[in-house]
């Protein structure tokens, strides 16, 4: 969809009647976070490893918290032929692999009457019209006017084909009961996600697609969203007259695994950059929206994407992981991972200065790095302060004095650190900087909900809030694409592995007379 | 976890006992505390189970609990530190006992109240005195009774004069009223709720009759309630509606039920038996008034 025509199906969003739960008078204040229509949760590719990993332990952690609909089903879809009793326990077995909670003997039966499998594949039509009787007799089971969702859990490349099908076996219908969701990656540039958003466009409109980025369902990146907008002392600081600059680091000490196909298509920008870490600055350089739902939450996010310079050769860093010592561990470098060409140049490192232009950020720049193999698993952004105007202590007191800086921590050890300058107990003056830590688990001791849970939860109560739209998709490719373009060829910078990464990067911030945070 | 505890501390060392159970403050372990808890128990043994409870509630949500138990004399405590390794370091939350003559408690309370955070009290048993428990519950952010201990009728005469009362009664309610609510969100099944004359009921008077209550109160009319056996736990609940009937009952020694009626496949719904430590944590986690079981306080037959 043009960007124009998404913003008018935007526009038009808070015009189409949501379905109330208060329809029903006896829901008016139950069920605060669940969801409670009859659902049919479908799942493409349900014998896959992120089925396994994420997605059927995810449901049946749902389903024990008591946030599914009373009425549900979950049908598995898949190429492999199995009854739905061997499904219920290919499902058990992935659920007591991957779940964060024990399956609970007590309660699997229940949660297994919920399940049912559909063997089909995802080339021929014939095998969607059955699916359509499938869902037609559980729905009619449910008691009819299910919410019906549709999780492509597939590779990318099956996308467009099924997506076609469901159009043409009419499972796109009705269209506020129906939901498309789409895992990333969005396309691997520009005009494969504008080709991917028509395809869909023509079976389903933009408000029934949910693009899945699961970073967005973390609690702590969500959490940065409460930080800035339910805390009125830092907004004030929030902008380009007190901070000096923002730094988001997104390390991993993971390198390539056994995905090393994919990555060699992928590289680190398709697969960190153009979503999660786009997503995670979309968030920290907001304009604070007018309501914490769907559109208002995507219009400033994209509102800032588009405020923001599209990504530059000479202001970017890409890297790629030599042999080292990873936790003392030694590790080969990515060239001699299997499976990856000796010759590959596909970066597993890259580090950007952002530059937004409007009022807030004018000057003020935004300095991102992510890599794979670096010394420490971390994620956070750090927000440095301008230093004071003046200090009126002798220098040798303040000397090691440092400026302030916020960092917010999304993994791990999750939470929020303060530094600032404090008096020694000295006899003499001398100003020290210190830390205050808020650890987001030491006030919030319950159990987190994986992010899939969240994600899910809000799919099956239509709430858009933490997906991306698609002129947030495309905005963000049009900010990498140079980049992958000018990176087709050249060779990235070896760094070695337990590193911060190269030598390279470290001289971008030294340009403008700054260094990396070591986190 | 690790605990540790001291003995008849006066009130006023009560901070530095505390302080000096969490190994001083170079220690290095972080005191996590988000909201005070004030819980009345009756005797040795009532505090016992008292602070079984607590260790439960305060993993979930750290806190300063102060329980306080009538005796005799100046008041004074035992107090205790729980901790526990977690986010990367040790979070510990306190307990302090407060054993004392009556009259004392409420003063002992509030010298003890940890500044600026919210203050829940949780009264358990009877109330032989309303005078204590007026003391304690003025002020606070949440007053937690039970009507299955206290009655209704003390509920509803409590709750004009305190900001905000809870019923864990109600509590317990809430995967049924889910369950019966699911019950009418299909169109057919929605219709049949407006003939919705009464229901039937197998289980605790109280519950039963907040159950119609918040039926009454939900629907704006009157609703019938018959209560066909009391029993300790609920166990059924059968709605008439016209010459429709919808059920929803517990199934024999399990934590989930079935819920069904015209029109609608009888389907798996969750009815767990909720141990009090977790319906008191759900508990802390509302801070002001809820509307929906005020209006239905309101509409409990007299």
């Amino acid at each position: 969809m043009p960007r124009s025509s998404a913003r008018q199906e935007a526009a038009s969003l808070s015009a189409v009647p949501q379905r109330p739960a208060a329809e029903n008078p006896l829901r008016v204040g139950l069920r605060v976070g669940g969801a409670a229509e009859p659902s049919i949760f479908t799942i493409f590719g349900a014998t896959g490893d992120l089925a396994q990993r994420k997605l059927l332990p995810a449901i049946y952690n749902l389903a024990v918290r008591g946030l599914l609909p009373p009425q549900f089903a979950l049908v598995g879809y898949a190429r492999t032929e199995m009854s739905d009793d061997d499904f219920r326990r290919f499902a058990k077995a992935a659920i007591e692999s991957h779940s964060r909670t024990p399956v609970d003997e007590r309660f699997w039966p229940a949660f297994a009457s919920m399940l049912h499998y559909h063997a089909g594949g995802f080339d021929e039509d014939s095998h969607f019209h059955q699916l359509a009787r499938t869902l037609g007799n559980i729905e009619r089971q449910l008691g009819g006017n299910a919410i019906k969702v549709f999780y492509l859990s597939t590779p990318a490349s099956f996308f467009p084909v099924i997506i076609q099908h469901l159009g043409s076996a009419k499972l796109n219908r009705p269209s506020s009961l129906v939901r498309l969701v789409v895992e990333k990656p969005f396309g691997h540039d520009l005009r494969s996600a504008k080709e991917l958003a028509d395809i869909a466009h023509r079976s389903f409109r933009e408000r029934q697609i949910f693009r899945i980025d699961h970073y967005l369902g973390k609690e702590t990146v969500q959490n940065i969203f409460v930080f800035r907008f339910a805390n009125a002392i830092f907004e004030p600081l929030w902008n380009n007259r007190y901070v000096d600059h923002v730094q988001i680091t997104v390390a991993e000490q993971l390198g390539v695994e056994h995905r090393a196909a994919f990555y060699e298509e992928t590289g680190v920008v398709r697969d960190i950059v153009q979503n999660h870490l786009l997503q995670v600055f979309a968030l920290v350089a907001m304009e604070p929206p007018a309501a914490f739902d769907a559109e208002s939450v995507r219009d400033e996010k994209t509102k800032v994407l588009r405020a923001t310079k599209a990504m530059r050769f000479d202001t970017s860093v890409r890297g790629q992981y030599g042999p080292g010592y990873v936790a003392g561990e030694w590790v080969p470098g990515y060239r001699e991972e299997p499976g990856v060409p000796p010759d590959s140049n596909t970066p597993t490192y890259m580090a950007s200065r952002l530059e937004i232009d409007n009022w807030r950020w004018a000057g003020t720049p935004f300095y991102i790095r992510t890599g794979k193999r670096l010394a420490k698993r971390v994620s956070e952004i750090a927000v440095q302060f301008r230093r004071p105007p003046h200090l009126p202590f002798p220098q040798d007191a303040a000397e090691h004095l440092e400026a302030n800086s916020l960092v917010l921590r999304i993994q791990p050890d999750e939470g929020i650190s303060l530094r600032f300058g404090a008096k020694a107990p000295t006899t003499t003056l001398s100003i020290r900087t210190v830390n205050m830590d808020f650890l987001y688990g030491s006030s919030f001791l319950s159990d987190v909900p994986e992010a899939y849970e969240t994600l899910i939860l809000e799919i099956i109560r239509g709430d858009a809030t933490l997906f991306t739209r698609q002129d947030g998709v495309e905005r963000s490719w049009e900010l990498v694409d140079p980049l992958l373009d000018a990176w087709q060829s050249g060779q990235p910078q070896i760094y070695p592995a337990g590193s911060w990464g190269p030598d390279s990067a470290d001289d971008l911030l030294a340009r403008d007379g700054r260094r990396w945070r070591r986190p | 976890m690790r605990e540790e505890q001291r003995s008849g501390v006066a009130l006023a060392q009560v901070e530095s006992a505390l302080s000096d159970l969490r190994g001083g403050e170079a220690a290095g372990s972080v005191r996590a505390t988000t909201l005070n808890l004030v819980v009345r128990a009756v005797g040795d043994e009532d505090v016992a189970e008292t602070l079984d409870v607590l260790e439960n509630v305060g993993r979930s949500r750290p806190l300063r609990a102060i329980v306080v138990c009538s005796g005799s004399g100046v008041p004074v405590a035992d107090v205790s530190s729980a901790c526990w390794a977690a986010a990367g370091g040790e979070i510990c939350t306190e307990r302090i006992v407060v054993t004392g003559e009556e009259e004392g408690l409420p003063s002992a309370v509030e010298a003890l109240l940890l500044p600026d955070l919210p203050v829940f009290v949780w009264w358990q048993g009877a109330v032989d005195d309303e005078t204590l428990l007026y003391q304690l519950g003025f002020g606070a952010t949440r007053l937690i009774l039970d009507s299955s201990e206290v009655g209704l009728d003390l509920i509803r005469r409590m709750r004009p004069r305190m900001p905000c009362v809870a019923d864990l009664a109600w509590r317990r309610l809430a995967p049924w009223r889910e369950s019966i609510a699911s019950l009418f969100d299909g169109r057919r099944q929605r219709a049949a709720l407006d003939h919705l004359l009464g229901i039937e009921v197998r289980g605790p008077a109280n519950e039963a009759e907040l159950l119609a209550a918040w039926l009454r109160s939900r629907l704006g009319r009157q609703v019938g309630l018959d209560l066909a056996s009391r029993t300790k736990v609920l166990n059924s609940v059968e709605l008439h509606c016209g010459d429709k009937e919808f059920t929803v009952r517990r199934l024999r020694r399990n934590d989930h039920g079935v819920a069904g009626g015209p029109g609608l496949a009888d389907h798996v719904v969750l009815l767990p038996v909720v141990e009090p430590g977790r319906l008191v944590a759900a508990e802390l986690d509302h801070m002001g008034a809820e509307r929906i079981f005020d209006d239905a306080l309101a509409a409990v037959a007299a």
